[in-house]
Formats: structure tokens, sequence, C-alpha cells
């Protein structure tokens, strides 16, 4: 991504002044919170952990504790993850910190521990399920399940191939794999599997890969079944947990310029509706028909399988007319950068108009980190176009808003979750 | 859209079928049925004006439809639903053209992902507790079928 025009890029930057900070793009903050308030954590959308060198994705720093309280230490470089649900610690991160969680027994064979498999697009994760008292500033999640990331090969029983299968049979269950020590799941929902996890054992053929994520594992043996999983017993949304603040989150990003930022620092805020920081406010809601669902209407088409999701790293959509970049096919690069609209749309009728801008990847500095006119390809431009639902408000879109996450079920600043509102 | 009972009669004999693993994506009917065994699902085959469906409702509620030609040949298939179907099984010969898609994609987690290799086109979301995409080899599509009605 170094261009030639890299130093014109920051002189441009220089001249606009892209906030306040030093080198490359500069940083943006939000505006602080009352310094009393112990509902939120900062959020830096950075390289992240390692040098990762991560474009557009937003980190958060937790405190990992014993389930009775003791021992703690800072685990930071997770990914704030508003598509995912629980918490998810490499353990090379956790032992290096110097914390050594116990493995969850299996409650129906106390010589098996509880594994988890999440397929993912890159890859899976993989590793055991333990129990954590969870603390971020004021806010504390006493002994919930967290999943511990097998990195480090401390966790004997291999991933089972029903899980590997479902994806490209690549591991992300690494630091230099996920681009992250781990992930701070505070989507819409309180549980990572739910129903289907906790009653699989009733369906036709059990529980196998097809309706289950969890399995029973024997270090002897090496071997894991699918195993059913109560959903209190699943790894969990936090957030939930919390005594206080437990119905939803606000991520808060600064406005960053069209250039680019080379940092930019928010907030996650707990709760909605229950702090002077965190009222819902004029912000349009938009409540979730199917988990996590919302329709967008973009270029005439309607994309009922649309999403909000700090965890993706640009907006990610299908418009043909957009140039691909040439070396990275997966982005768009256009000759200058376009002005684009699309209109949201809630279960609930809230419409909510969208205006974005893409500007090529090709023109980013690569001195900066956050973007808010990244966008990716949805679909191929070439040859026949697939059928696309979708749309993915990833990272770009939560710059210069405030994004509500209204937790499935709760009563969130007055309206039912699930819902996003910005 | 009406059910053909041939097709039904033949979706039922499959059932009591255990037919060695076939791919699917390209591969024949038999593979239909290594599908349906792996993933733990119901069959349902409609008969359409140019190809043939084939609907796999998986146990944990993953809906998979695959679209076979009139020769017998999966030229697409798409899934939607709360659980990743078993894409090794599911894409058949065409796995490693997504796995080499996947490598040739940018690092990390992805949310949404598309790959168009030569002879395969995928396009898929992947969020924990909802799964959706499409992929098809384009050069098995049959003329007249536009990919893009395929749901």
């Amino acid at each position: 991504m170094r261009l030639p025009g890299l130093s014109a890029l920051l002189g441009i930057c220089m001249l606009t002044a892209c906030g306040g900070g030093g080198g490359g793009g500069g940083s943006s903050t939000t505006t602080p919170n009352p310094a009393a308030a112990t509902n939120l954590t900062a959020v830096t959308v950075g390289p992240g952990p390692s040098n990762q060198n991560n474009i557009n994705m937003p980190f958060a720093s937790i405190t990992v504790c014993q389930p009775d309280g003791s021992n703690c230490v800072t685990i930071d470089g997770l990914i704030v993850d508003t598509g995912s649900y629980g918490i998810r610690v490499m353990a090379s991160v956790l032992a290096t910190a110097g914390l050594t969680l116990q493995n969850t027994t299996d409650p129906n064979n106390s010589s098996n521990t509880i594994a988890e498999c999440i397929p993912l697009l890159g890859g899976y994760t993989w590793g055991p399920l333990a129990s954590a008292t969870i603390k971020i500033n004021g806010e504390t999640a006493t002994n919930i399940p967290i999943n511990v990331l097998n990195d480090n090969g401390s966790y004997t029983p291999p991933v089972p191939t029903a899980c590997t299968q479902a994806t490209s049979n690549t591991s992300l269950s690494s630091v230099s794999a996920l681009h992250a020590n781990g992930l701070l799941g505070v989507g819409l929902v309180p549980y990572d599997c739910g129903q289907s996890c906790a009653q699989c054992a009733a369906a036709s053929g059990g529980c196998t890969a097809s309706n289950d994520i969890y399995y029973s594992c024997n270090a002897s043996s090496g071997v894991c079944n699918p195993v059913e999983v109560a959903e209190t017993a699943q790894a969990r949304n936090p957030v939930t947990a919390f005594a206080v603040d437990n119905n939803g989150v606000i991520l808060e990003l600064p406005s960053i310029p069209s250039t680019g930022s080379m940092v930019a620092t928010g907030s996650l805020i707990f709760g909605i509706g229950t702090q002077s920081n965190n009222s819902l406010g004029s912000a349009a809601v938009l409540t979730v028909n199917e988990i996590p669902f919302i329709s967008t209407t973009f270029n005439g088409q309607v994309l009922n399988m649309s999403f909000i999701d700090s965890g993706s790293n640009a907006l990610y959509f299908n418009d043909s007319s957009i140039a691909t970049c040439s070396q990275a096919a997966d982005f768009y690069c256009p000759a200058s950068p376009v002005s684009l609209q699309a209109s949201n749309q809630g279960a609930n009728g809230t419409i909510s108009a969208v205006s974005f801008q893409v500007d090529s990847l090709d023109s980013f500095s690569n001195k900066n980190f956050a973007f808010n006119d990244l966008a990716g390809t949805a679909v191929t431009s070439s040859g026949t176009n697939m059928v696309n639902n979708d749309f993915d408000f990833g990272l770009p879109f939560f710059f210069g808003r405030n994004v509500f996450i209204g937790i499935d079920g709760a009563n969130a600043g007055g309206i039912t979750g699930p819902y996003y509102a910005y | 859209m009406a059910i053909n009972p041939r097709h039904l009669g033949a979706a039922l004999s499959m059932l009591l079928w255990q037919a060695p693993v076939f791919a699917a994506l390209g591969g024949d009917a038999h593979s239909l049925d290594a599908d349906r065994t792996v993933m733990s699902g119901q069959l349902r085959s409609t008969s359409m004006q140019q190809y043939d469906l084939h609907e796999i409702t998986t146990s944990g509620g993953t809906v998979i439809h695959e679209y076979m030609t009139r020769q017998g040949t999966v030229f697409a298939v798409t899934w939607r639903g709360p659980f990743a179907p078993n894409l090794q099984q599911l894409f058949g010969s065409y796995y490693q053209q997504f796995q080499k898609g996947v490598a040739g994609s940018a690092p990390g987690m992805h949310r949404v992902m598309t790959i168009a290799q030569p002879d395969f086109v995928m396009h898929a979301v992947g969020l924990m507790r909802s799964y959706h995409g499409s992929a098809y080899v384009p050069s098995l599509v049959p003329t007249g079928v536009s990919v893009g009605t395929l749901q």
C-alpha cells in the first residue's frame, strides 16, 4: 500500500489538520466522558498487539481473574467485536500474563473437558471453555464462561475435523493469524450458540457439527465428541453478566478525516439508558428481525441480510461500477473518491439514511491505521453475479457515530433488543 | 414449482442407501446423499424448468440448496442458517479452490468473503450463529440459467 503519493498525502493531512497527535495521519479522540463514569473503557483503532499492522480494528483491554476474583491480570489487544458474543483469549497471552485458568469439566463426564470450535470464513478457532471473573473498569462479570484459544498446545485434544471442514481448515487460534490477542464479543445476544447447543441431543442424529459447536474432550484418548452445553454454560457476552449496565453497549469512535488517521481513540460504554452517559437520545433505533440482520436499500436493491459490525474492517457491499484494486481484489480502488448513499430499515419500520464515501486503498498512507472510507467487494463483478443480500457496515461506519447495540430480550433505554441504533 | 413425484421417490430411496462419499459441487446424485449423511439432514427434491433443486435441511436448521443440471451434475450450492455447513463436503473437488481463495484474501477474521477462482465463485457471510452464502462453477452452469436467481 506504500505509494509515491505518500508524502503529498501527508502534506494535505497536515494542512487540513487531521486532529491532535504527532506524525503520520494524526490521531482523533472522542469527547471525554464525565470523569466519574466507570461504565466504559477506552477503545483504540490502531495497529493492534505485537505490531500486527491491523487496519480498522478496534482494540480494548480487560481484566481477567480467577472465578473468585483473585489473581487478576490485564489482557490487552482484544478486538471490540459487535459481531460476536463472548470473550476469547489466546492461551499464550494468558500464560504470559501469569494467569492459569482451569478448563471447564464436562458436568456429565468428570474426566472430560468442554471445548469449542467456531467456524469463521477465514478459518476456525479452537480451545477449551474456562470460568473467569472479568472486570472492565467499574463493571464486573463474576464467574462467567470464556473461551481460551489453544495457540500454544496447552490444550491436548486436536480440533475435530467436523469443525475444520466447515472452514478452509485454517486455524485462527493464534495472535499472528487473528492479528489480535482475542475477541471481546459484545454483540446482540448473551450466549455464543444458544438453544441448539443446549438441546442438540434430542435432535435427529444427536449432537453433531450441524447443530452444535461444543465438544466433550478426553485428554488421554484425544477424542472429542459433540455435546450439549446449557446456554448459561456457553461462552458469555460479558455485558449481560454485569450487575448493572447490562442491557447493551455503545461504541463511540471519533470523526476522522477522509485521508485517514494514524490512530483513533474512543469508548466502549456499557448500558443503554442506565447512566448519564448512555442515553439513546435521538438515535434512530432499528430493531432486528432475524439476528443480526436489518434491511438495507442500496443502488435500488433491497439487501435484507445487512448488518453493522465493528469486527469488519471495511464496508463490504456490491457495486460493480466501482473498480476493485489490482493488488487486493477484496477491496475497491476507485480512481477518485466516490460518495454513496444507502438506506437502512429496521424490523420496527424505522428508516435511516446513511451517506458514506469510498476511496482507493491504493491512496491510503501506510502510516495510518484508521480509515472511514475503506470498502470491500461483496460479490465478484466478473462473470455472472450471484444473489447478493448483504451490506456489511464495518468499522468505517462507526467513525463519527455512537452506535448502540441493544441486547436480545433486554429493555435497553425503553426499547426491547435486539436492535442497532445510531 | 411443483414437486415431481419421480424425484421424491428417488430422494426417498436415497435416504435408505449409504452411498460412498462423492463430491457435491461438481458431483452427481450420489454426492447429495453423502451431503445429507454428513450434515445430518433431510432431503427434499424439486424439479424446476432448467434444473433440479435439492434441498437439505440440517438438524441445526441450516438449509442447503444444491442445483443440479439435467445431466445430473451439481453446478451451484447455497446455504443459510445458524450453523456453518460442512464446506469440504459441499464444495467437493472445488474445496481446494476455496482454500486457495481464502489463502489469497486479506489475513485475519472475515465476516464477508468473496472468492473468484478460475472455475469456482463464492460469496459468503459468516457470523456466529448466522451463516449464508452461495458458490457455483461457471463452466457447469446450464445455458440460460442466471446464477443471480438461485437463492
